[in-house]
């Protein structure tokens, strides 16, 4: 695959302060890519270089093999659809959508066919003549959608375009992001702090934090292999057990925990001196049946138990004091534990990991 | 309208309708009163004879040309005061901003009088103009028409309420977002082409409004046209002081009412193309 956008060793810094650090990434063409990472992990930032609006203090980018470092916006063959949408206020839908091609001279007739082809794209068919500052948050998205994807543009820049929607209407602009970039063909790059939206949509995905990647990976390795346990942490792995001391034997690492000894999948080399953590998601630990008695040598004391709808939360507690969370079906309630009684319990295969602390 | 609200409102409107209303009514009744010259005072009437007056003695030209030197010295300010705003606002930080403002307030610290003059020792025949450019070698002679001339009238209101159409277009460009500036760059605009078809359409009533400031100031200045237009140079308040000297009233404020007029017609026109309320109000969609 053809490298649509390379990052090279990109550096900005704000006074004493590194929004960026050294980053460098590759987006292939035709990928979809995201940027992961709470607020102030610098993922903005990044999109702001790459869309040109920022100069990086350092480092150089690369559109299709060309040094872009120094052209500004107007001159890059990428379009953004912004955070506030960014819509021009004092014209129509139509007016809105024609307006880079007005730009660059292109003949009436074929802005009309052009307009109607993107409105029609993204699902406002008739909407020319709308006032934009009286439609819905989901029409502005789409307005702003079209305005950028009618340019043709090699690569879209998507900036927490879904903030500031309902959930329903996140859903649904998720759903048709993909379905445009699977039309379009074009590079799409992603910055949201929202995983749902990254790992439904991302072909690869980078999580950020301190102006650092600290991991690039498609989705489902980010699952498997997380890098820390910050990367876990996001990804909604909200178990994260702190064991007492960790060691090899027979190749695996074995955590313990309390009186409790864990075998972990070997994610990590173990390195004496460093910190690690147990990473399990509540939907990989069961109840052994046989109570406290049971097969595994694992058991953990049940603190309080939350009904959720589809499922129990229950959370436990190991004998040091460290707390476990897991889910239990509700089909299952009648072998529910009660508050307060030492259960046995067993992971699925491939968890836990342990994972490097952050 | 809640009757406790109006309630409470009611002062305030009492303020303004005695201090604004009030006296604009008074003009306007006073200006079809006759002049007494028995008791050298004005006598209730029902008379046109001070609208008539006005198209004596040349008086319409004073008004024609008092409208033309407002019109220009509005625009030439907005030419002016438009980049500077753009500069206060986009590209300075929070305190060089707030420098720059200090900046055009601080000549205001001096007494308007002084201002006026002291542009007599800019474009006067031995000043600073005159002598710089005489030693440079560029002229032989004095440029006569630098001082008590239309120019001269023209830089010196334009000197002086500048700050008033940079104020109004500050806060309407503090209600265009930064990142609609940054969508018509990245869809491929230059800066002067987002600067006409972006900025400059949604500042148009900050740019109104400030012109309209200046214009209305200009049209009633006196100061600077007696200090730096010369003898015969004439404006509107010029002649309405020269016409109350000799306590004719009723052409004093038949003058002025046909200047209300005036303005009010602008202001009615300029705002519903130019929509000057849009101004006050919130980004609330």
């Amino acid at each position: 695959m053809a490298i649509a956008i390379e990052l090279q060793n990109i550096t900005r810094a704000y006074g004493t302060v590194n929004a960026l650090d050294n980053v460098s990434l590759k987006i292939e063409a035709g990928e979809f890519f995201t940027l992961l990472g709470p607020s102030g992990s610098g993922k903005s930032t990044l999109l702001k270089i790459i869309g040109g609006f920022e100069e990086p203090t350092g480092g150089s980018v690369l559109f299709n093999g060309e040094d872009v470092t120094s052209l500004s916006a107007n001159q890059r063959p990428s379009n953004t659809v912004f955070q506030d949408l960014a819509l021009f206020p004092h014209m129509s839908v139509g007016q809105n959508v024609a307006y880079g091609l007005q730009i660059q001279r292109v003949p009436k007739s074929e802005i009309v066919e052009r307009v109607i082809d993107a409105l029609d794209l993204v699902g406002l068919s008739g909407f020319e003549d709308r006032n934009v500052n009286l439609l819905s948050g989901g029409q502005r998205q789409r307005v702003a959608l079209a305005r950028s994807l009618i340019m043709e543009p090699g690569v879209l820049l998507l900036d927490e375009p879904l903030t500031g929607l309902d959930e329903q209407l996140r859903q649904q602009m998720r759903d048709e992001f993909g379905y445009l970039h699977e039309k379009t063909g074009a590079t799409f790059i992603l910055v949201t702090h929202n995983q749902d939206e990254a790992l439904s949509l991302s072909n690869r995905m980078a999580i950020m934090k301190g102006g650092q990647l600290v991991q690039v990976d498609p989705p489902t390795t980010f699952f498997e292999h997380p890098k820390n346990s910050f990367v876990a942490g996001f990804m909604g792995m909200d178990c994260l057990i702190k064991p007492d001391r960790v060691s090899m034997e027979n190749g695996s690492p074995v955590a313990t925990v309390g009186d409790t000894r864990i075998t972990a999948v070997n994610n990590a080399e173990i390195v004496p001196g460093r910190d690690y953590v147990l990473a399990i998601r509540p939907d990989q630990i069961r109840f052994e049946a046989g109570g406290a008695s049971g097969p595994t040598s694992i058991k953990v004391t049940v603190k309080t138990i939350r009904y959720r709808g589809l499922f129990y939360d229950i959370h436990a507690e190991f004998s040091n004091g460290e707390q476990l969370l897991m889910t239990h079906p509700v089909e299952g309630a009648g072998n529910l534990p009660a508050t307060g009684e030492v259960v046995n319990i067993s992971f699925s295969p491939g968890a836990p990991l342990i994972l490097l602390q952050e | 309208m809640n009757r406790t609200v109006l309630l409470l409102a009611t002062p305030a409107i009492a303020v303004i309708g005695l201090l604004c209303l009030a006296p604009l009514v008074l003009v306007v009744v006073w200006s079809f009163w006759t002049w007494d010259p028995s008791t050298y005072w004005i006598k209730p009437d029902l008379s046109f004879a001070a609208y008539e007056a006005i198209f004596e003695a040349g008086r319409w030209k004073v008004l024609l040309d008092s409208i033309i030197k407002a019109l220009l010295t509005g625009l030439i300010c907005l030419v002016i005061g438009y980049p500077a705003a753009y500069c206060i606002h986009f590209l300075a930080g929070n305190r060089s901003a707030f420098l720059l403002m200090g900046l055009f307030t601080i000549p205001f610290f001096t007494s308007y009088l002084i201002r006026s003059f002291s542009w007599r020792l800019v474009l006067g025949r031995n000043g600073m103009v005159n002598s710089t450019l005489m030693s440079t070698g560029l002229i032989d002679e004095p440029i006569e028409w630098l001082l008590f001339s239309d120019f001269a009238v023209i830089v010196g209101l334009v000197a002086s309420y500048l700050p008033f159409v940079i104020f109004p277009l500050l806060l309407s460009m503090r209600k265009v977002e930064k990142s609609v500036l940054q969508a018509s760059l990245d869809l491929g605009a230059s800066f002067f082409q987002t600067l006409r078809t972006v900025l400059l359409p949604l500042t148009k009533a900050g740019c109104f409004a400030g012109f309209l400031f200046v214009f209305v100031m200009s049209l009633g200045s006196s100061t600077e046209v007696k200090m730096l237009g010369g003898a015969a140079a004439s404006m509107i308040s010029v002649m309405i002081n020269d016409v109350m000297r000799v306590v004719n009233f009723p052409l004093a404020f038949a003058i002025s009412s046909v200047v209300i007029l005036f303005l009010l017609i602008l202001l009615y026109v300029g705002n519903r193309h130019l929509k000057l309320a849009k101004l006050f109000e919130d980004f609330s969609w």
